[in-house]
């Protein structure tokens, strides 16, 4: 081997590591330059902590029986708009996540598929949901539907990606049996997609919970309507009583998320130490 | 040859003639010939990168020949409505074995019939009685029986093979290519796998070809042995014939 060939390969192996430390450190001197721009240090440099001693200690929780009731009605109604939103959003998402992955199709389907997810993606809930208001009226049933193109936006993005990194293996050892391309959906890509696909719908469904409670303030339904009243009449207390109600729920559902997704971990991991 | 007038009343499964392979503008395998009867236990080595699993993937109909014609069971892989009449005629074995992780060792398995199966049993889960009865038969022939509720990825590399085994031949297939399925594998485990594929072809006549990376094993299951290097077959001889083995042992042996 020649002293030329050798640089050449010493160069490649070099390259290795080292590429992706230049570039975090490249996005981490970019960040710098962003906080400086919007003047973010000025926070520690004013010594004015008095508007976070504030947050604490002006306001009280307010937990009388009627804010109890309401927020408890709302937070029901919050519930229902994000169960069946995801419930449909997921089922929705499922054949345009197909069609969006660039293994399965050709280009012609995939990049106008993914012209309309990225479409959905761009409009936040908040305006799907006034969006959803115009058109259907006040209320759950546009809450619902606004979670829907949300959750179809999202979820099919998420799919359509891990697709793309499934291995070959098992899709050409079905298709020589003689399974037809839905059968190897339904046999190889969804078995071996699950486990994302199951923390996908409980992160969806989490996500939905906060995004269901925005939509309130343009009248879609849920507990958002009621934050939205609380912050116009200054409550802040019953506003913070909600927000807590909020959060309980939130970790509730993370909870019942992991121990679901633990059956899916790869039962090795109970056998080593690392 | 001498090996194919001894063979001739078998009909041939694989019938490659002058074929060329390859992606595009780059041709892998080239002039490949190989006529491969009924019944038999083909091997194919040869050092890595030089083009078995290129070949194995045409066999599969994965892969379009550039160039020639290959006919496998007497059916010329020619156009789609060919190709779709072999599905499920050859069972094809992955390098990597291709089991399905979030499956247990017993829908693996049935994921072999698939095939058969209609659009409504096969989106619902509805697998027939007759499909249960076959695989439990297969797991039983290949000792697998007492696993068939595992997680697949809890069981051991020779037990893996066995389970891609039986779910390539829960649908019959006339010819079984596995790639490199004895790799990895202890020489126990080697004899324990092949003796029980051995018994399986005997009884529904499988032709069968593998690619092996040790020349020993090639020599002691199979029938006939395929050298190939740099995309060419440089040899083929009987399993048999001393001669010929030890010249090619010394071609590849330091």
């Amino acid at each position: 081997m020649t002293n030329n060939d050798n640089k050449g390969i010493m160069k490649i192996v070099k390259a290795t590591f080292i590429s992706p430390s230049f570039f975090f450190v490249i996005i981490t001197i970019l960040t710098i330059i962003a906080l400086l721009d919007i003047n973010f240090f000025r926070i520690f440099s004013q010594g004015k902590f008095q508007g976070i001693q504030n947050l604490f200690t002006t306001y009280s929780l307010e937990r009388s029986e009627k804010v109890n009731e309401n927020i408890l009605y709302a937070l029901f109604e919050t519930l229902q708009i994000a169960l069946i939103g995801t419930y449909f959003g997921v089922i929705f998402s499922f054949p345009f996540s197909i069609l969006a992955a660039n293994n399965f199709n050709s280009k012609l389907v995939y990049i106008p598929i993914r012209i309309i997810l990225s479409g959905i993606r761009t409009i936040p809930s908040l305006i799907w949901g006034l969006l959803a208001v115009i058109a259907f009226g006040l209320g759950p049933r546009a809450g619902v539907i606004a979670i829907i193109f949300y959750t179809i936006g999202y979820i099919s993005k998420f799919q359509y990606e891990i697709f793309e990194g499934i291995k070959t293996d098992s899709i050409e050892a079905l298709s020589s049996i003689g399974a037809t391309k839905l059968q190897i959906t339904r046999y190889v890509v969804f078995p071996e997609t699950a486990n994302e696909l199951i923390s996908q719908i409980i992160f969806m469904f989490e996500y939905n919970i906060r995004s269901s409670s925005i939509i309130g303030f343009v009248g879609a339904g849920g507990i958002g309507y009621l934050l939205s009243l609380y912050l116009d009449y200054f409550r802040i207390g019953a506003l913070s009583t909600a927000l807590i109600y909020l959060l309980i729920i939130v970790v509730i559902i993370d909870f019942i998320g992991s121990s679901i997704r633990k059956r899916f971990q790869d039962p090795n991991f109970e056998e080593i130490n690392f | 040859m001498e090996l194919n007038k001894v063979e001739k009343p078998n009909k041939l499964i694989v019938d490659i003639n002058n074929l060329n392979i390859g992606y595009k503008n780059q041709t892998i395998l080239s002039n490949i010939n190989l006529q491969i009867p009924q019944g038999q236990c083909w091997a194919i080595i040869g050092p890595s990168g030089s083009g078995k699993t290129t070949l194995f993937k045409t066999i599969n109909t994965l892969i379009k020949p550039l160039k020639g014609s290959l006919k496998l069971i007497d059916i010329p892989v020619d156009s789609k409505k060919n190709i779709s009449r072999l599905k499920g005629k050859i069972g094809y074995i992955p390098q990597n074995l291709g089991l399905i992780s979030n499956l247990n060792v017993k829908e693996n398995i049935l994921t072999g019939s698939l095939g058969r199966l209609s659009i409504f049993q096969s989106i619902f889960g509805i697998i027939p009685e007759d499909e249960f009865i076959n695989t439990s038969k297969i797991m039983k022939q290949l000792k697998i029986d007492h696993l068939a509720n595992k997680d697949i990825r809890l069981i051991s590399g020779g037990e893996k093979r066995r389970v891609a085994i039986a779910r390539s031949l829960l649908h019959n297939p006339q010819l079984l290519v596995a790639d490199e399925l004895l790799s990895e594998l202890d020489p126990l485990t080697v004899k324990l796998v092949m003796n029980q594929v051995k018994s399986l072809q005997n009884e529904s006549n499988t032709t069968i070809i593998l690619i092996e990376h040790n020349i020993e094993v090639a020599a002691k299951y199979a029938d006939v042995i395929v050298v190939i290097n740099e995309g060419k077959i440089i040899s083929q001889f009987s399993s048999t014939d001393t001669t010929k083995m030890n010249e090619i042992k010394e071609l590849i042996t330091l």
